[in-house]
């Protein structure tokens, strides 16, 4: 889950990390009282959850009323790269010296926590690593880093000394938080250092990770995007990864597991055929989830005709096809259907698919399913 | 000798009350694996499928020696779980839970290492040597025994390449599913160099996926070690749209981190060879597999294969 940049920079004060002054307005109307209590210049930032929208328009720094009001209305009727801008943070703008890049992030190549530091920030860690990459530090971090560790650190880069104990003990407070709050990623970019010395967060994205969520009560669930595809919200109530590929593609699929998902969908796409939809059912099915992802799959209208791709592992094969059977009860369907189904209860599950005359691919490999398929389809 | 299964090992079940754990001890039992002991904490005294249930796992060691756990237990409770086992020193714990907070993850792999305990997952389907034992939750008879590695991120890929090997008469020596994890016990790296000390195993085949940065891991190894044994390989997500999680954590592509491209090209420069579909993976392990060794592999599946286009 991501969060908000105004969510982030309240986490950041609570655990001792400088942020700017400033106020998160969800209401037009508390726009002229913020004006008044902080004064100008100001700076006024859209909250959406994509990257760039600085380049977007959606920053701007003000220095008078009539700016305020004007970019204010401007921002707040913006949408982001199709994210509406559902409230905006007013922040005293900064004499800006220099601008760095602070984070911690997850290796899997070594398996641990990272920190990232670069002396160079404002672009993306991307760019950073592009344009500088001499500069850039990554380091393995542990909890409960000493801070003599992060000067050790942070040393070889030439700071004066109150920005060396400003930045260490900044990085050891984001360390922490990083294992506290159960974050994927956390940046500070930039890590700003204003004129007066005075080293400020200017901005923060924090991503929290989902299977964590059960734990981490101070965040609110949040839908990532307004979804407007009533399909994708469908799914996602009945806990499907659903991912539309292609209005009018016109094989859809339902797969178990991602990989087999994936690798069903690129099948599709090899015989020149275009894929509407990738759809992981994951594990624990139950006949309930069968039956809606069926379901959702044949509302699909440029749909013709889809497959099932599906194992009995941690899945079985009878509850999964009495979910078919069910969801063509409850929504018939002229769309042709092969399935293809083995493992755990297979002979169950057969027998099911063989009473609603469906093709089964007992023992053929995805790329027969696949063919199975668009020959019924090419038959109609 | 075989890699992770042994021939009669001991194996214990935790979360072995819960129902995932009741239908897959009776499994394991049913492909001959001795399930010694069952641990639920609070459940002690019970007894499913004729195992003993343990509060814990030292308990269930002071009565059985253990070589190897299946961990089926409710994500939040995977870290004490997977922690309990590795604490005591079985040699090998299987976690097949999905949706474990990747901060467990970690201090999970930090230590199996400081204790010396392999682990594979979580997120997986376990590891199974067809014929000989699994610990995991594979239908045990879409696999058979042969002399081909299977190492994948994606369970049901495994099973699909798996299954069709069997259908095709080619056996499988042991085949690994690491898990669909950003972080996870044994990587595809660790794989490999068991399947190279591994004399059951002459074709390893590696199926990998969009996101992450595993498989180029696997081709720098490849690479650098002189890899003796050919590998075929594949990747699912081909044509992901850029920037749309796939399902797994991991799965996602974004910018050019990740990429099918960027792995098929770096497995391709380490002599990997790259099947672009599923059933070509089939056609290619067959040219490594000599025909008199696979003529001899058991095979159940009898049916006709599928139709063709």
């Amino acid at each position: 889950m991501n969060c908000f940049e105004y969510e982030g920079k309240s986490i950041f004060n609570e655990c001792g990390i400088p942020v700017p002054r400033g106020k998160n307005i969800k209401e037009c109307n508390d726009a002229g009282n913020v004006l008044n209590e902080m004064g100008l210049p100001l700076v006024i930032k859209a909250q959406v959850l994509s990257g760039k929208r600085g380049k977007a328009g959606g920053i701007k720094v003000v220095t008078s009323k009539t700016d305020f009001d004007r970019e204010f209305s401007r921002i707040s009727s913006m949408s982001i790269y199709g994210e509406p801008v559902k409230s905006i943070l007013v922040e005293e703008a900064l004499d800006i010296k220099k601008e760095m890049y602070l984070g911690v992030t997850l290796d899997p190549a070594t398996k641990s926590a990272v920190l990232l530091f670069s002396p160079e920030g404002g672009m993306d860690i991307e760019e950073i690593s592009r344009l500088y990459p001499e500069k850039l530090l990554k380091h393995r971090v542990d909890r409960e880093m000493e801070l003599f560790r992060f000067l050790e650190l942070f040393s070889p880069f030439s700071m004066d000394n109150s920005v060396l104990i400003q930045t260490g003990k900044i990085a050891a407070k984001l360390v922490n938080l990083f294992f506290e709050i159960d974050a994927t990623t956390i940046e500070i970019n930039p890590l700003v250092i204003q004129d007066n010395g005075k080293l400020i967060a200017a901005d923060s994205k924090i991503v929290i990770d989902d299977n964590a969520l059960f734990r981490q009560d101070r965040f609110e669930i949040q839908e990532e995007k307004e979804e407007t595809d009533h399909l994708v919200m469908r799914a996602k109530r009945s806990d499907l990864a659903f991912v539309p590929l292609n209005e009018n593609g016109i094989i859809g699929s339902i797969a178990g597991g991602a990989g087999l998902g994936m690798a069903t969908v690129d099948a599709i796409r090899l015989y020149n055929a275009s894929p509407a939809n990738f759809l992981d059912v994951g594990g624990g099915v139950s006949e309930e989830k069968m039956c809606e992802a069926v379901k959702i799959v044949t509302s699909i209208s440029s749909v013709r005709g889809f497959l099932i791709n599906v194992f009995g592992g941690i899945n079985n094969c009878e509850v999964m096809a009495n979910g078919i059977a069910r969801a063509l009860k409850e929504q018939p369907t002229n769309k042709k259907i092969v399935v293809k189904m083995r493992g755990h209860s297979q002979e169950e599950g057969w027998a099911i698919l063989k009473t609603l005359s469906i093709p089964v691919v007992k023992y053929g490999t995805t790329e027969e399913a696949v063919c199975k398929l668009l020959t019924l389809i090419r038959e109609e | 000798m075989t890699v992770l299964v042994k021939p009669g090992m001991k194996v214990i079940i935790q979360g072995i009350t819960g129902k995932q754990g009741r239908f897959h001890t009776k499994l394991m039992q049913e492909y001959g694996m001795d399930v010694v002991a069952g641990v639920t904490p609070g459940k002690g005294g019970e007894i499913i499928s004729k195992v003993p249930v343990f509060n814990t796992v030292k308990e269930a060691l002071s009565h059985t020696d253990i070589d190897a756990s299946l961990v089926l237990v409710p994500p939040a409770f995977v870290k004490d779980s997977a922690t309990e086992a590795i604490k005591n020193s079985i040699p090998l714990v299987v976690i097949t839970t999905e949706f474990v907070p990747v901060h467990d993850s970690l201090k999970i792999s930090e230590l199996s290492k400081e204790y010396g305990v392999r682990v594979v997952g979580p997120n997986t389907i376990g590891v199974i040597s067809p014929g000989i034992g699994k610990v995991g939750i594979m239908p045990g008879y879409i696999y058979s025994k042969g002399n081909v590695g299977v190492v994948s991120r994606s369970g049901t890929l495994t099973h699909e390449v798996s299954s069709n090997l069997t259908y095709s008469g080619i056996g499988q020596s042991t085949c690994i599913g690491i898990g669909g994890d950003p972080i996870k016990g044994m990587d595809f790296v660790d794989v490999l160099e068991m399947f190279r000390e591994d004399p059951d195993t002459d074709v390893i085949v590696l199926i990998g996926e969009i996101g992450g940065s595993g498989e180029e891991s696997a081709a720098d190894y490849i690479r650098r070690s002189g890899y003796p044994k050919p590998v075929v390989a594949f990747i699912a997500g081909q044509t992901a749209p850029e920037g749309k999680k796939m399902g797994h954590a991991g799965a996602i592509v974004s910018g050019n981190s990740g990429t099918a491209q960027s792995k098929i090209f770096e497995l391709t420069e380490a002599g990997v060879i790259i099947a672009e579909s599923l059933a070509k993976i089939t056609e290619l392990v067959s040219n490594f597999i000599k025909p008199s060794a696979a003529s001899e592999k058991e095979c159940s599946a009898t049916a006709g294969k599928g139709v063709g286009c």
